[in-house]
């Protein structure tokens, strides 16, 4: 069953921002990354499914469940991009609160809020009031209550906004964790190098719609990059390798070209070295995360 | 609703509003009973000047009374117009919403947060009333109990009202609208008052269809006929002056109010519900 499941699903603005047809299928344990430029529709997307919008349309399930069912809330978490607390509050009082709320009690409730703070880095920070806090401890706290009811799903919606790189890291080791927990989470992010530092799936949003959605690792081979460097070329040879591969490019004396296996190399090689070319050398670059994502947004 | 109910009494008895109400409240209350004590005319001879003597009383009481109506009744409408729309302005219902928790909790949770503490308010500021009258008046009012609930009963119609606007209005304009609408249905009370005193039908239908619309000035002039009918030497009293009653509101109208409050919960409680956040 997968963890996420949206099918179709629409959320319409009057201005004809949101997000439309959207069909998604993240499988529990994973870590999935949902991208895109600001107003693509990241947002709007995590909130419909969170149950703070209500769709125009299309359907989903969260675990399971239709959206909608507040049973399935028990075992979800969110860090919403705007993250505000009542300032009035402490750390601790605000948890314990929020843990009220997955009506928890007790001693379990008082364990948990320590359990969540620590593992946060908030560890004693608990006592005091929200409005003494940082933008960063704020995040925490939002994270911290994310985690409390031990959820079997996650929403962070740019979860590392306000915090600093020792922060940053952090976050990512604590969702390495969650993911070696067999957690499921979802997670917006602007920040593509911690996408791909800890995401297995990627979902590329623009103007509302998803471009490109697969395995990471798949998508970043998709657009490798090899360099052959020669020592002279006519034109004549670079349009026969353009009928093999269209993104053959030659910059001097080296030839550029983008594919999707290595299984396309050979042959370009052959070609050449049959055209009369001398081949000094044959490298790979794997594409980043960025450039994919630059590459979508230039297509889509 | 259980978590939101204490977590509202929390957040209110964090606020200054609190403090400061309470502690302008207590300076009216000194003020009202210094009035008392130099008003008190104790040792008054013949008939005359003790039948002068009780409509004086009479006059302050329902005035000390009305005033306080207008304290507990403004401390409703700011204590509770930001209720909804600012959290939701500011980010922080989002958090709570995105939880295992029906809308419907979240309102009915802070309406009986905000009510425990109006009530708890009005208990105070009539329960001071009432003693300082005993007091400074030497005079034991009626209506103990039955006159509290009817006190109580005002803050709970605003704030109701105000409830039902905080959910699809901005926090100030909800706060504006409320109001005028409190002031709306204290003058048509007054207009009806006067229509009753020199019998003109007009000016009684005008204060009938403001008090359907707000019906805070019909609960107080109910309240002091209760009072008044109830405390011996000022039974005859209760329809002299501004701040009293020509006649006698009727009990299907108590019915109405409470229609009134469970109707303006129940329509926050649908526009809530669909509310995108």
């Amino acid at each position: 069953m997968p963890a996420i499941e949206t099918h179709n699903l629409t959320k319409v603005y009057h201005n004809n921002a949101g997000c439309k047809d959207i069909c998604l299928s993240v499988s529990e344990g994973q870590v999935f990354g949902f991208l895109g430029p600001n107003g693509a529709g990241k947002s709007t997307f995590v909130k419909t499914l969170m149950g703070l919008l209500y769709p125009t349309g299309g359907r989903a399930f969260l675990l399971g469940k239709p959206l909608g069912d507040l049973n399935v809330r028990h075992r979800i978490g969110y860090l919403p991009e705007l993250f505000r607390y009542q300032e009035w509050m402490t750390g601790c009082g605000l948890l314990e609160f929020h843990a009220s709320l997955y009506k928890m009690s007790g001693k379990q409730l008082k364990m948990q809020v320590e359990n969540v703070l620590e593992r946060v880095g908030l560890s004693g920070k608990g006592k005091y009031r929200i409005k003494t806090y940082s933008k960063g401890m704020q995040q925490r706290l939002g994270l911290a209550s994310a985690l409390l009811p031990n959820p079997d799903l996650i929403f962070l919606d740019e979860p590392t906004s306000a915090l600093d790189p020792v922060g940053r890291r952090e976050v990512r080791e604590i969702i390495a964790d969650l993911k070696h927990e067999g957690k499921t989470i979802f997670l917006n992010s602007h920040l593509l190098s911690e996408v791909e530092m800890v995401c297995d799936e990627v979902a590329i949003i623009k103007e509302g719609q998803v471009v490109a959605n697969g395995n990471l690792q798949e998508l970043l081979c998709s657009g490798t990059e090899v360099t052959i460097r020669v020592n002279d070329i006519r034109e004549p040879l670079i349009a026969i390798l353009r009928k093999m591969n269209e993104t053959v490019h030659l910059e001097g004396t080296r030839i550029t070209a983008l594919i999707d296996n290595p299984v396309e190399v050979p042959p370009l090689v052959e070609t050449l070295v049959e055209g009369g070319v001398q081949i000094y050398e044959v490298s790979y670059k794997q594409q980043s995360l960025e450039e994919l994502f630059i590459r979508f947004m230039k297509e889509a | 609703m259980g978590p939101i109910f204490r977590l509202t009494l929390k957040e209110l008895l964090s606020k200054k509003i609190l403090l400061v109400s309470f502690i302008l409240t207590v300076i009216y209350l000194v003020l009202y009973g210094t009035g008392l004590h130099f008003i008190n005319a104790k040792g008054m001879g013949d008939m005359t000047e003790q039948i002068v003597k009780l409509m004086a009383y009479s006059q302050l009481i329902s005035m000390g009374l009305y005033f306080a109506s207008f304290i507990v009744c403004l401390f409703a409408v700011f204590a509770g117009v930001g209720a909804i729309s600012s959290e939701v302005d500011n980010g922080v219902m989002i958090s709570i919403i995105s939880k295992p928790v029906r809308r419907g909790e979240i309102i009915v949770g802070k309406f009986m947060g905000y009510a425990v503490m109006l009530m708890l308010y009005s208990a105070f500021i009539y329960y001071s009333i009432y003693f300082l009258v005993d007091i400074m008046l030497d005079l034991r009012l009626g209506g103990m109990v039955s006159g509290y609930l009817l006190f109580t009963l005002q803050p709970l119609v605003l704030l109701a009202v105000t409830f039902w606007g905080t959910t699809f209005l901005p926090t100030v304009a909800n706060g504006v609208a409320v109001f005028i609408l409190y002031m709306f249905g204290m003058i048509g009370g007054m207009i009806e008052q006067i229509g009753y005193a020199i019998e003109k039908t007009a000016a009684v239908n005008v204060g009938i269809v403001s008090s359907l619309i707000m019906p805070v000035d019909t609960i107080f002039r109910q309240m002091i006929n209760v009072i008044f009918s109830q405390t011996p030497s000022l039974s005859i009293l209760n329809t002299m002056g501004p701040f009293m009653s020509l006649k006698q509101p009727s009990h299907w109208m108590m019915v109405y109010v409470l229609i009134y409050v469970l109707g303006c919960v129940f329509m926050a409680t649908r526009i809530f519900k669909a509310k995108e956040i």
